[in-house]
C-alpha cells in the first residue's frame, strides 16, 4: 500500500492544475460586459433556436444495442483473462454465449435494424411493399 | 507510517466519494430540468465506481464505468432528447403529494438506517485479491456457468424486444 | 474429458426442457427471417408450439427427484417440475389462442411475439427452479422484460403502449427494491444460496435487518403476484395488453410469482433431501410472518373484489378478479402446513383452466367485436349461446360454486383454514384462521355479484343490434375442452389430486398429505 501515495500526489496535481488555470485567468483576465458577452459564440453568427431538437428514434435503438453488446464485451473480457486456465471447456462455453448473441446480431442485421438512413427498417418495409 | 497513509488515504477517498454520490443523488432528485438530473446522475454512477475501486474490486469498477456511465447514461440522455420538450421541466404535482412523498421517503430512510446500523453484517478481513478479473472469469465459466449462459438469452430477448418496439409500422 | 465438463453435460441433460425452449426460440427467429417478406405468422406459431410440446414431453420423462445442479444454481425438485409443466401448458394455450384469433394482431408481424412468449416462459421455468438469487433475478428479469414488450405489442394502440409503460415503471421499481433486499441478505450471510440466507430464521437469530430484507424481497414478489399494495398496475395492464397476453400474465406470470414465493417460504425449513414443511412453518410463524400473510390475503381479496364491482370492461374486471384470486391463494400462506400447499397447488391447476377459459371468451370478443366492454356483449345470448354458456360456467367456477372445478379448489383452501382453527397445537388461536376464512367467504359472495354482471349483460339486458360472432372450429374446440375440464374436474378431481401429490412428493418426509377433501 506504500505505493499508493504517488496516486494521491497525482490526483492533487491533476486537481491543482485546472484549478490554478481558472484562478489565474480569473485574477488576471480582463473583465467587460457587452451585449454579446453571454452568447455562446461571442464573435460568431448569432445562434437561433434551442439546442434541443427531437432525435429520430433510431438513435435510441443504436444506443440500446450498444449497451447490450457492451455488456457482452465485459463478460467476454473476464473470460479472456482467464482463458488459459479455463481451457477448451471454457472456450466451448464462451462459444455458446457468443453464438446466442451472434444469432441476435444476424437477426437484427437481416431485419434491417442496423441500416442507417432516413428509413429505418427499409429492408423490411420494402420487401413487404413489394409483396402486397 | 505506511499504515497511517493507507488509512488516511482510504478515509479521505471514502468521504470524498460519499460527498459526491450523495450530493449528486440529491441534485438528481431535486433538479428542475430532466437534463440536469441526468447529468447529476452521471456523478452518482461514477461515485459508485469509485466505491468499487476503493474496495479493490477493480473489474467491477471498470464494468460500472463502461456499462453505467458509458452506456446506460447515454441511453438516458438519448431518451431525454427523444421526448418532447414539454416534459423538460419536471414538476411536482402539488404540495400535498410533495409532503406525502417526503414523508414516505423519510420513513423508508429511517427504516433502512436502523437496518444498516443494527445489521449483523458479515465481516470479512479485507484482502485485496491480486487478480479479480481472472478469478471472476473463472467463476463465471464454472460455478456461475448457468447464469452466464442464461444472461445471453436474457440479452437476446431484450434485443428482440428493443428492435420490435422501435420499428415503424409495417403496413 | 474433465470431470467438470462431464458434470456440465450431465447438468445440461437435466435442463433439457429449457434447452428445447431456447432452441425453439432460435428456430422462431430463423423462420421469421427466412420468411421475412411473406407472412411468417403461420409458421412461427407451429415452431413455438412444437418447441413447447417438446419441452413438455421432456418434462414428463423426469422422475420427481430433488437434484441441485449447476453448482447449486438450480434445484430440480417435484415442485419445480409441477410449475414448469403448468407454465408450458399455459404458454401453449396462449400461443394457440393467439393464432386462432389473429384478427387482434392483424397489423403486426408475429415472429417476435412467439419468440418473446417463449423467452418469458423460459424465464418462468428457471424461476420455478431457482436455488440462488442470481438465477432468481435473471429469470425474473427475463420473464419481466419479455412481458413488458408483449404488453405493448399493439404499438399503434395507445392503450397497449400505456400498459407497457406502466408495467415497466412498476416492474423496474419492484425489481430494484427486491435487489436491495437481496443485497442485505447477502451482506448478513455472505452467500447467495436462497436456503442459506434464511439461516438466521432457522437458528432463531433473525434481526430487524433480516426482516427489512425479507420485506423488501416480498415487495418484488408481491408485484408479480399482484398482491395489495403492489396491485395497481394489474387492471391497467390487463386492459391495455392484447388479450392473449393478459391471459399469459394472469396465469403464467402470476403462478411464477407464487412458485418463487412458495419456494422462499419452504426454504425456511431445510431438510436433506427436500424441505421440512413443519419446521418452515414453525420458524416463519415464530417471526410473525403468518400475520403478514393474513393482512396481505385479507387486503388483497377485499380490494380486488370491491373494486371489481364497479368495472364495466371484462378484461379490467378479470384483472381485479385475478387480484382477488391472489388473495385467496395467500390465505393458505397463513397456515403453511402440507395440506395448505396441497390446496395451493390444486387451486393453481383449476385456476389455470377457468382463467384461461374466461380469457378465451374475452379474446374471442376482442377479435370479433373489437371491444371487451360489457355493454358490447348485449344480446350475446342470441348471437352465440355456446359462448355465453361457456362464460357462465367459467364464471361459476371462478366464484367457486358447484358443479365446477372451482368448488373443490376453493373448498380445499377454506378447509385448510377451518382445520387450522379447529386443530390443536396451532400457533395462533382459532379466530385468527376463522376470521380470515369468513373474510374469504364474504369476498366470494361479493365476487358472485360482479361475475353475474357479465352474465346479465350477455343474457338479460336489452340490445339494439345483434353482436356478430362467428366461432371457428378451434374456438369451439378450445372452449369446449376447457368447459369439459372445468365441469369434469368439479365432479371427479382425483387426477388433479394425484398430480398435486406428485408435486409435493419431494418436499421431504413430513409433506405427505392424505387425499380427499
Amino acid at each position: 500500500m506504500q505505493t499508493v501515495w504517488p496516486l494521491f500526489v497525482y490526483l492533487a496535481a491533476a486537481a491543482a492544475v485546472p484549478a490554478g488555470m481558472i484562478m489565474v485567468s480569473f485574477v488576471l483576465g480582463a473583465r467587460h460586459s457587452d451585449r454579446a458577452t453571454g452568447e455562446p459564440y461571442e464573435s460568431g453568427i448569432v445562434s437561433t433556436g434551442s439546442a434541443r431538437l427531437r432525435f429520430p428514434i433510431h438513435f435510441y435503438l443504436v444506443a440500446m444495442f450498444f449497451v447490450i453488446f457492451d455488456l457482452e464485451a465485459v463478460f467476454l473480457f473476464a473470460w479472456a483473462v482467464a482463458v488459459r486456465e479455463l481451457g477448451w471447456a471454457g472456450f466451448a462455453e464462451a462459444l455458446v454465449f457468443i453464438g446466442v448473441l451472434v444469432a441476435a446480431l444476424a437477426y437484427l442485421w437481416r431485419l434491417g435494424a442496423l441500416d442507417w438512413g432516413p428509413k429505418p427498417f427499409a429492408r423490411l418495409s420494402h420487401s413487404r411493399h413489394k409483396d402486397s | 507510517m505506511s499504515d497511517f497513509f493507507q488509512h488516511f488515504g482510504q478515509t479521505v477517498a471514502f468521504i470524498a466519494i460519499t460527498a459526491v454520490v450523495i450530493g449528486s443523488a440529491l441534485a438528481a432528485t431535486f433538479a428542475k430540468s430532466i437534463v440536469h438530473a441526468s447529468f447529476a446522475l452521471f456523478f452518482t454512477l461514477l461515485g459508485m465506481a469509485g466505491y468499487y475501486f476503493l474496495l479493490g474490486a477493480d473489474f467491477l469498477g471498470i464494468t460500472q464505468v463502461i456499462i453505467y456511465v458509458g452506456g446506460i447514461l447515454v441511453l438516458l440522455l438519448f431518451g431525454v432528447l427523444l421526448t418532447s420538450r414539454s416534459l423538460d421541466q419536471l414538476q411536482i404535482r402539488s404540495r400535498a403529494s410533495y409532503i406525502a412523498a417526503s414523508a414516505v421517503g423519510l420513513a423508508v430512510l429511517a427504516m433502512l438506517w436502523k437496518a444498516i446500523i443494527r445489521g449483523p453484517w458479515q465481516h470479512v478481513t479485507p484482502v485485496v485479491p491480486q487478480q479479480t478479473t481472472q478469478s471472476l472469469g473463472r467463476l463465471l465459466l464454472t460455478d456461475y456457468l448457468l447464469a452466464f449462459e442464461f444472461s445471453s438469452v436474457t440479452l437476446l430477448a431484450a434485443l428482440i424486444g428493443a428492435a420490435y418496439i422501435v420499428r415503424r409500422r409495417e403496413k | 474429458m474433465s470431470a467438470f465438463t462431464a458434470q456440465t453435460l450431465a447438468n445440461c441433460r437435466a435442463i433439457a426442457p429449457e434447452l428445447a425452449l431456447i432452441a425453439a426460440l432460435m428456430a422462431v427467429l430463423l423462420v421469421d427471417l427466412a420468411l421475412l417478406s411473406r407472412r411468417s405468422t403461420g409458421a412461427s406459431v407451429w415452431v413455438a408450439v412444437a418447441g413447447l410440446g417438446t419441452a413438455f414431453a421432456l418434462l414428463t420423462r423426469f422422475q420427481p427427484t430433488d437434484a441441485v445442479i449447476f453448482s447449486g444454481a438450480i434445484r430440480l425438485d417435484s415442485l419445480a417440475l409441477f410449475f414448469q409443466k403448468i407454465f408450458i401448458l399455459g404458454a401453449m394455450a396462449v400461443c394457440l389462442f393467439t393464432a386462432a384469433n389473429a384478427e387482434i394482431f392483424a397489423e403486426y408481424r408475429m415472429g417476435e411475439y412467439y419468440a418473446l412468449v417463449l423467452s418469458a416462459t423460459l424465464g418462468a421455468m428457471f424461476l420455478a427452479a431457482a436455488n440462488d438469487y442470481i438465477i432468481l433475478v435473471l429469470s425474473l428479469e427475463t420473464l419481466s422484460l419479455s412481458s413488458y414488450v408483449l404488453a405493448g405489442y399493439l404499438r399503434v394502440d395507445r392503450r397497449s403502449s400505456e400498459a407497457s409503460m406502466k408495467y415497466i415503471l412498476y416492474g423496474a421499481v419492484a425489481s430494484g427494491v427486491m435487489l436491495f433486499g437481496i443485497s442485505y441478505l447477502y451482506g448478513m450471510t455472505g452467500t447467495l444460496r436462497i436456503a442459506e440466507t434464511f439461516a438466521p430464521l432457522r437458528q432463531g437469530t433473525q434481526s430487524f435487518t433480516f426482516f427489512v430484507a425479507f420485506a423488501l424481497l416480498l415487495c418484488g414478489i408481491g408485484f408479480k403476484i399482484s398482491s395489495v399494495p403492489f396491485h395497481n398496475w394489474t387492471p391497467d395492464v390487463y386492459e391495455g395488453s392484447p388479450t392473449p397476453i393478459s391471459a399469459f400474465l394472469a396465469v403464467v406470470s402470476k403462478s411464477a410469482g407464487f412458485a418463487i414465493l412458495l419456494r422462499l417460504v419452504l426454504q425456511a425449513g431445510m431438510a436433506a433431501p427436500g424441505f421440512d414443511v413443519a419446521a418452515a412453518a414453525r420458524h416463519l410463524t415464530a417471526s410473525g410472518l403468518d400475520i403478514v400473510f393474513w393482512i396481505l390475503a385479507a387486503a388483497t381479496m377485499t380490494v380486488g373484489n370491491l373494486v371489481a364491482i364497479r368495472q364495466t370492461d371484462i378484461k379490467r374486471l378479470l384483472g381485479y378478479s385475478s387480484i382477488a384470486h391472489a388473495g385467496y391463494l395467500l390465505m393458505a400462506f397463513t397456515v403453511m402446513n402440507s395440506a395448505a400447499w396441497d390446496a395451493v397447488l390444486f387451486y393453481f391447476v383449476v385456476y389455470y383452466l377457468m382463467t384461461l377459459g374466461a380469457f378465451y371468451v374475452a379474446i374471442t370478443l376482442e377479435a370479433q367485436t373489437g371491444t371487451t366492454e360489457m355493454s358490447a356483449c348485449r344480446g350475446m345470448w342470441v348471437a352465440s349461446p355456446y359462448l355465453v354458456t361457456a362464460m357462465v360456467v367459467f364464471l361459476i367456477s371462478l366464484t367457486g360454486l358447484p358443479p365446477t372445478a372451482g368448488f373443490p379448489a376453493k373448498l380445499k383452501l377454506f378447509k385448510v383454514l377451518i382445520d387450522a382453527a379447529l386443530g390443536t397445537g396451532m400457533p395462533r388461536g382459532p379466530w385468527f384462521y376463522l376470521s380470515l376464512a369468513l373474510i374469504g367467504v364474504g369476498n366470494s359472495v361479493v365476487s358472485l355479484y360482479y361475475y353475474f354482471k357479465i352474465v346479465r349483460a350477455m343474457t338479460l339486458e336489452r340490445f339494439e343490434t345483434l353482436p356478430s360472432i362467428r366461432l371457428s372450429v378451434f374456438d369451439l374446440a378450445a372452449m369446449g375442452a376447457l368447459l369439459v375440464a372445468v365441469i369434469f374436474l368439479g365432479i371427479y378431481f382425483q387426477p388433479v389430486e394425484e398430480f398435486v401429490q406428485t408435486a409435493l412428493s419431494s418436499l421431504g418426509g413430513a409433506a405427505r398429505v392424505v387425499g380427499g377433501l
